[in-house]
C-alpha cells in the first residue's frame, strides 16, 4: 500500500529540519503509534503500533531505523515489527521531503509504503486497507495541525 | 495455562466421560483421543463437510466445534452408522451407484445423507441438492452421489434401516 | 491450528454471563462459534475466556406477541428460524434467507445473534432486518437498551455493542406487505444483496411506505432513500416507471468498496438489477391492481 500527502507550511526548510528529525513527534501523529522511545538519537527508536478492527486486535512492537538523512531536505525512516499473537508482520518506509516554496514557506511531503503480511492481512485485506487509508487521512490532519500548514 | 473441563457424552451409543482441555476441537477428540479415523479433516474451515458428524442427529462441522460443547449430548460418527457386519442402506446405495472414488469426502456425505433421510425420508431433488450443498467432492462430479441419494429417497425404507 | 487456551464458563443467567465477560480482559460471549471459533483457530482473535450462553434459558424463542411484533431470540439458530411456523407464515423471506445461510452444518449451530454481532459486511441477516425495521435488545451492566437494526452495525466488523453487552432479542413489526430478499448465490461474486419491505394499504392497491436496503457493497447495509421516497403513497401499478426514474441517481449515492470481484459501477448496476427483480416479485406477491 502506498500513500502520499503534501502540504504547504509557513516555515523555511532549515526551520523545518529539526521537525523532520523529531521521530517521536512525527510518529506521535500516526494513529495507533504509541510509546515512542529513543534508543540512539537520530538512528534507532522503538514504538508500539496498535490497531483494533472489531474483534481483531494487532499490537506490533516496532523497531524504527533512520535510514538516511540529507540536510535540510530529506529523511527516510523504516519501521518493522511482528505481532506475536497473530503473526502479523508490519513494514513501513516513510520518506519525508521538504522543498522551499518562495522565501518563507516550504512544501512538506510524505511518501509512505506500508506492507502488512500474515493471516489477518490475507483474510481481511480490503478491511485492512480501508483502515490504513483512514489512518493516513488522520495522520495528514494531525501533521497539518502540528506544522501550522495551510 | 491450559484449562480442563469434564465432559460426558454418548458416542455411537456408548457413554464416555473425559477431562479435556477447553480448547480441544471435536475432530481431534474423535480422531486422536478416541482413535476413530473415519471422520476426515480437509478444509478445516467448515466449508467442505469432510468432517461432518451428527450432534443429537444434526450435522455439524467437527473441525470447528469445541469438545466441551458435546457435554450431555449425543455424537454419531461414520463408525456409528456402519453396521458391524456390512454396510448401511446409505453406504450400499453409494457403492451401487458409484458415488465415491477416492473416498475422502464419503464419510461426510454418508453422515449428511443419513441425517437428511432421518428428517425427510423422501426428499425431493431440490431438497437433496439444498441439504448437500455444503458437502464438497473433488472426484465424482456429484452426479453419482445425487443418483445414490435419489434412489434412497424413492425407496420404501423398513423401520430398522438407517 | 488450535485456538490458544481459554477459560470456559457456562452461566445459567444473563447477569452471570455479563459479569463473566466484564470481569475478564478479553472475554467473549459464545454460542455456535461458527465465526468466532474459526478466527480463534486461525489465531487472529484471542480471548482468555469464552462465556457459553447456550445454558441460559429463554434466549431462543420465536413468537408473535400481543403488539403484533415478531420476537426472535438472539440465540435462535438459522435452522430454527428457517423452519419456524411463525416466520414461515409472516416473513417467509426471512425463513428463506436463514435456510440459505452458509451450509447445513453452520445452520445447525450458528445463531442470528452471532451473525449480527460479528458485523460481517457480506452477511445476509443485517440487510433484511434493517429493511424490516427490526429492533435489537441489548442487556449490559447498566441495564437494557433497544437499538434499531439500521444503527447496530457501525462499520465492517464493528457494532455498537459493548463487549459485555449481550444481544438477547430481535423484534420486528409483523410485515403488512410483500417482503423480498435477493442476493447473488454462494460462490458467485461479487457479493451483493438487496432487501425490500412494503407496507400496503388494506385494498392492496397503494404502497403506504417502503424500506429498501442494499448490503455487501459498503461496510454496512445502506438505504436507497430516493427509491423509498418514490414509492411512498404510490399505486402499485405505477411502481416500475417511478423506480426507473430515480434508480441511477439512487445507486450513485451508495458507498461501494471496489475489489477484485468488481468495480463500483458494476456492483451498483447489480444492485439495481436485483432491486428491479425484487420489485417484480413484490408486485406479483403482494400488490394488486
Amino acid at each position: 500500500m502506498e500513500f502520499n500527502m503534501s502540504m504547504v507550511v509557513p516555515a523555511s526548510p532549515t526551520q523545518l529540519w529539526s521537525t523532520l528529525l523529531d521521530v517521536p513527534r512525527i510518529s506521535g501523529c500516526i494513529p495507533g503509534c504509541e510509546n515512542v522511545e529513543e534508543i540512539e538519537r537520530l538512528a534507532t527508536y522503538k514504538a508500539t503500533v496498535k490497531q483494533k478492527i472489531g474483534p481483531f486486535k494487532v499490537e506490533v512492537p516496532a523497531d524504527i531505523v533512520v535510514e538516511s538523512m540529507t540536510e535540510p531536505s530529506h529523511v527516510r525512516t523504516r519501521a518493522t515489527g511482528r505481532d506475536k499473537l497473530t503473526g502479523t508482520r508490519l513494514a513501513v518506509v516513510l520518506d519525508v521531503t521538504v522543498t522551499p516554496e518562495g522565501s518563507s514557506s516550504s512544501t512538506f511531503a510524505v511518501d509512505a509504503k506500508v506492507d502488512v503480511q500474515g493471516r489477518l492481512a490475507t483474510m481481511g485485506f480490503g478491511v485492512l486497507k480501508r483502515r490504513v487509508d483512514q489512518n493516513f487521512e488522520e495522520f495528514e490532519k494531525r501533521l497539518k495541525e502540528m506544522l501550522g500548514a495551510a | 495455562m491450559t484449562h480442563m473441563l469434564p465432559i460426558s457424552f454418548w458416542l455411537n451409543g456408548q457413554v464416555i466421560a473425559l477431562n479435556v482441555p477447553t480448547h480441544t476441537l471435536l475432530i481431534d477428540l474423535i480422531r486422536d483421543k478416541l482413535g476413530l479415523k473415519g471422520t476426515k479433516r480437509s478444509c478445516d474451515m467448515e466449508v467442505c463437510g469432510a468432517c461432518t458428524v451428527l450432534l443429537d442427529g444434526e450435522p455439524i462441522s467437527s473441525c470447528t466445534t469445541l469438545a466441551v460443547d458435546i457435554d450431555q449430548r449425543e455424537i454419531t460418527t461414520i463408525e456409528g452408522v456402519t453396521p458391524p457386519d456390512g454396510l448401511s442402506r446409505v453406504q450400499k446405495a453409494f457403492v451401487l451407484h458409484g458415488g465415491l472414488q477416492c473416498g475422502f469426502c464419503t464419510p461426510g456425505f454418508i453422515m449428511a445423507v443419513t441425517a437428511l433421510l432421518k428428517a425427510t425420508p423422501h426428499p425431493t431433488d431440490e431438497e437433496i441438492r439444498h441439504y448437500l450443498h455444503g458437502n464438497l467432492c473433488r472426484c465424482t462430479g456429484y452426479t453419482k452421489i445425487f443418483e445414490a441419494v435419489k434412489s434412497l429417497a424413492s425407496e420404501q425404507a423398513s423401520e430398522n434401516a438407517i | 491450528m488450535l485456538p490458544s487456551p481459554f477459560e470456559f464458563d457456562r452461566p445459567s443467567t444473563i447477569e452471570d454471563a455479563i459479569r463473566g465477560v466484564g470481569e475478564s480482559g478479553d472475554g467473549m460471549f459464545y454460542s455456535g462459534g461458527t465465526e468466532l471459533l474459526l478466527a480463534m483457530k486461525m489465531r487472529v482473535i484471542h480471548t482468555d475466556r469464552l462465556v457459553d450462553i447456550k445454558g441460559i434459558f429463554g434466549l431462543d424463542r420465536i413468537c408473535l406477541n400481543e403488539a403484533n411484533d415478531i420476537e426472535i431470540g438472539a440465540r435462535c439458530t438459522h435452522a430454527k428460524i428457517a423452519s419456524d411456523p411463525v416466520i414461515r407464515e409472516h416473513v417467509p423471506a426471512l425463513s428463506s434467507l436463514c435456510a440459505n445461510v452458509a451450509n447445513i452444518r453452520v445452520r445447525s449451530v450458528g445463531t442470528i445473534g452471532g451473525n449480527l454481532c460479528f458485523g460481517e459486511p457480506h452477511a445476509d441477516p443485517p440487510t433484511l432486518l434493517a429493511a424490516l425495521n427490526a429492533r435489537l435488545v441489548l442487556i449490559g451492566r447498566d441495564g437494557t437498551r433497544v437499538v434499531p437494526a439500521d444503527d447496530f452495525i457501525r462499520s465492517e466488523l464493528e457494532t455498537i455493542r459493548e463487549p459485555d453487552e449481550l444481544l438477547t432479542l430481535v423484534v420486528l413489526p409483523c410485515p403488512n406487505g410483500p417482503v423480498t430478499y435477493r442476493r447473488f448465490q454462494h460462490g458467485e461474486r461479487p457479493s451483493v444483496n438487496v432487501a425490500m419491505a412494503w407496507s400496503i394499504d388494506a385494498g392492496k392497491a397503494t404502497i403506504k411506505g417502503a424500506r429498501v436496503r442494499v448490503g455487501a457493497l459498503g461496510s454496512r447495509p445502506q438505504p436507497l432513500k430516493l427509491v423509498e421516497d418514490a414509492l411512498r403513497g404510490l399505486p402499485v401499478r405505477e411502481v416500475r416507471p417511478a423506480i426507473e426514474a430515480v434508480l441511477t441517481t439512487a445507486l450513485d449515492e451508495l458507498e461501494v468498496n471496489e475489489d477484485r470481484h468488481g468495480g463500483a459501477d458494476y456492483k451498483r448496476h447489480l444492485a439495481g438489477v436485483l432491486l428491479l427483480r425484487s420489485v417484480e416479485e413484490a408486485i406479483s406477491v403482494g400488490g394488486g391492481a
